[in-house]
């Protein structure tokens, strides 16, 4: 057994470790398991955050776009930056006040309990687990691939063993350890990442020497505008760029889940500052890695594989696995976070919510747990026989997330006349056009990117929907005081908190239990 | 007002108490209602004060390097209460106050519980490793935490509500926290269904 597969064993039995720690703390009743008792500080919020929704497209999209239109590939990149700390100042503290005083235990809950009908959970659970599914079908294709290459294992064996850890210890402690495993996998992703660009610029003799021999190759790779120059610009698709990855985080359940599980609403201020200094150091060495990949390899046959490769060529063998360890920790932060998204949906916002209303806590918690296995064993069956492309996977499920859920989730914090009519008009018009867009090819034709298309119209659809409704469907008088309170800075009455306190079972005098 | 339960089963000497503290609400019986009431939109129903026993540690807590033998500063206080039935601990950010109560009181509540009790011992060692792990939390990796009991255990009787009634559609009986109005639905039944 070589060194790097040495290393991916430890830190696979590292993180397992944190699961099994976790289960005592973690799943004592559904709060536990699905908000880890909303106990999260600042650095673990940031930093879950942030690498539960970088994935391993950092490692592999990221390389390969720079690899193929150079500095062009920066737009996306700059998207990454801001989108941390947008998500959290706009979202954050709000977000953390409001699901608590409304009792939202899930982020689809979150918004049935904003805009009070069962048709935005109808609407917004389907549409999230099946978005949620396909991008966790692309990190365990990308797990399985990463493990491949490092252990020379079969790739079917190699995704069993990636599926199989990912499911381990986000079915063993909830949250609290996909939180945790999180945080402690965004800084080996961030060592990782630092150690390959360093290695890198000095293989190329440093950053000005490589760029010039980057302009060698082509000059145009050297600017903002891609390989064939200013004239080809599609400002469209740049717009597109910038917007997946800045506000279209806003729109994924699975990210916004953890400004719920903060531990103060004002958590979220110190929160977006540890998510900037994260991004600034780990964002753009991937895309900086992928353009010097041109000058230690000019003839790699996949692009996707850039930084894996330059991290082979530059690093020592143990280098490389603990590269390897931060590589596979991208892709399962965000397998895991999802997988666990898609349980929580599940079992709160469809089988509670539509099948069984009375189910106890613990029920919740296993209905959870089977998801999480079903989804990982389709999951498994579909990357084994036919893996479709990762990045494309990607992409389409993240730009419908995005256009579904930004609109509605910006407005659920911010804009009290937003009611359901408009969030319904918004989420559907959101995913019908940005799907549209996408399977029908218009993308080409106009130069617009499906995410651009789809916030405008969810956008509009959520305005003028809702100003067209507001006589008929006034935004309840509870969410209105809910919002009210959500405006000032503070801790929340208690007497505003709707979510019952687990805590005061123990107290319960003895004849008030025999009335049961 | 205070409707104290209990069956005033025997207890033993280590779980008896002198002059327990009887902490007053700061939720107030209309405030009670107010929760049950938003539950249960239009319902009727009677509120109950009740007292729950509390084991109260005075704890002060200090911090030292990696390096260093003693503590040293003032350190900190830090009450932590634990439920003496369940024996689960919670740090207060009080310091219990009130009324002295009779130790009967507290004797007639610990002793119409069922099930075995949490000793004075378990109580304490709840409480310190509960101070402990509040303290790790927030200090460097490595630092050295020093505590020292402030005092011994003494007993706090815990204020609630307990609020029975319904509505048209449903009965039901909350707990409502006596001092921060949070709730606990101890149940709820439809209308017509025993």
């Amino acid at each position: 057994m070589n060194i790097e597969t040495w290393f991916l064993l430890i830190y696979f039995a590292a993180m397992a470790g944190i699961g099994v720690w976790t289960l005592k703390v973690g799943s004592k009743g559904s709060e536990g398991y699905l908000l880890g008792g909303r106990s999260l500080g600042a650095a673990v919020t940031a930093l879950r955050l942030q690498s539960s929704s970088m994935s391993g497209y950092m490692f592999l999209g990221a390389g390969s776009l720079a690899y193929t239109k150079g500095y062009f590939s920066l737009w996306y990149a700059m998207g990454d930056i801001g989108g941390g700390v947008l998500n959290l100042s706009i979202l954050g503290r709000r977000m953390r006040k409001l699901s608590q005083i409304l009792g939202s235990l899930t982020s689809i809950e979150y918004l049935e309990h904003r805009y009070p009908s069962k048709w935005i959970r109808v609407i917004a659970a389907p549409v999230a687990v099946f978005c949620i599914f396909f991008y966790v079908m692309s990190q365990f294709i990308a797990g399985g691939r990463g493990l491949e290459m490092v252990t020379g294992i079969p790739y079917a064996w190699a995704l069993l063993i990636a599926v199989g850890v990912i499911v381990f210890y986000t079915f063993l402690g909830g949250y609290l350890a996909v939180a945790y495993t999180d945080f402690v996998q965004a800084i080996i992703m961030l060592i990782g990442m630092l150690w390959i660009l360093i290695a890198c610029l000095q293989a190329v003799g440093g950053w000005t020497a490589g760029n010039e021999a980057v302009g060698q190759i082509n000059p145009n790779l050297l600017t903002m505008w891609g390989p064939d120059g200013i004239e080809s610009v599609q400002w469209g698709v740049i717009v597109g760029a910038v917007l997946v990855f800045s506000i279209g985080y806003m729109g994924w359940p699975h990210v916004n889940v953890s400004h719920m599980a903060m531990k103060r609403p004002s958590v979220a201020r110190r929160a977006s500052l540890y998510a900037t200094g994260f991004n600034l150091l780990f964002i753009p060495a991937p895309y900086i890695v992928g353009i010097m990949a041109l000058i230690l390899l000019p003839t790699l046959d996949n692009p996707e594989l850039a930084v894996f490769a330059v991290a082979d060529t530059v690093l020592p063998d143990f280098a490389v696995g603990i590269v390897m360890a931060g590589i596979m920790a991208a892709i399962m932060s965000t397998a895991d976070a999802l997988l666990l998204q898609s349980g929580t949906i599940a079992s709160q916002d469809l089988f509670q919510r539509f099948v069984k209303k009375d189910m106890s806590d613990q029920q919740s918690v296993w209905v959870s747990r089977f998801t999480v296995l079903v989804l990982a064993v389709i999951g498994y069956l579909v990357a084994v026989n036919d893996p479709p492309a990762v990045a494309e996977v990607v992409i389409f499920s993240t730009t419908v997330l995005g256009a579904a859920f930004v609109p509605v989730y910006i407005a659920a914090a911010w804009w009290k006349k937003a009611n359901v009519p408009g969030a319904i008009a918004s989420m559907i018009l959101g995913t019908v056009s940005s799907v549209v867009w996408q399977l029908t090819g218009l993308v080409d034709v106009t130069g617009v990117d499906p995410m651009g298309i789809g916030i405008v119209c969810s956008t509009l659809a959520l305005i003028l929907v809702s100003l067209a409704t507001q006589r008929s469907h006034p935004v309840p008088a509870h969410v209105l005081k809910a919002m009210k309170e959500t405006d000032k800075i503070g801790a929340i009455p208690p007497s505003m908190l709707t979510g019952q306190n687990d805590s005061l079972a123990g107290q319960v005098p003895k004849d008030a239990r025999d009335e049961r | 007002m205070s409707a104290e339960t209990g069956t005033g089963r025997p207890v033993g000497p280590d779980l008896q108490v002198v002059e327990p503290v009887r902490m007053d609400p700061h939720v107030t019986a209309a405030e009670a209602l107010a929760v049950f009431q938003r539950k249960l939109p239009g319902a009727l129903a009677a509120v109950q004060a009740v007292h729950h026993p509390f084991w109260w540690a005075a704890l002060d807590v200090r911090t030292r390097g990696l390096f260093r033998r003693s503590a040293s500063g003032p350190g900190q206080r830090m009450d932590v209460l634990v439920n003496a039935v369940s024996g689960r601990g919670m740090i207060a950010d009080f310091t219990p106050r009130g009324a002295t109560a009779g130790s009967s009181e507290w004797s007639s509540l610990i002793g119409g519980q069922s099930g075995p009790l949490p000793t004075r011992d378990e109580a304490e060692r709840t409480a310190r490793s509960l101070a402990r792990a509040k303290v790790v939390k927030t200090v460097k990796l490595g630092m050295g935490i020093e505590i020292t009991p402030a005092g011994g255990l003494r007993g706090v009787l815990k204020p609630n509500w307990i609020v029975s009634g319904g509505n048209a559609k449903h009965e039901a009986t909350i707990l409502v926290d006596g001092l921060d109005g949070s709730h606990y639905i101890v149940r709820v039944d439809k209308v017509g269904q025993s």
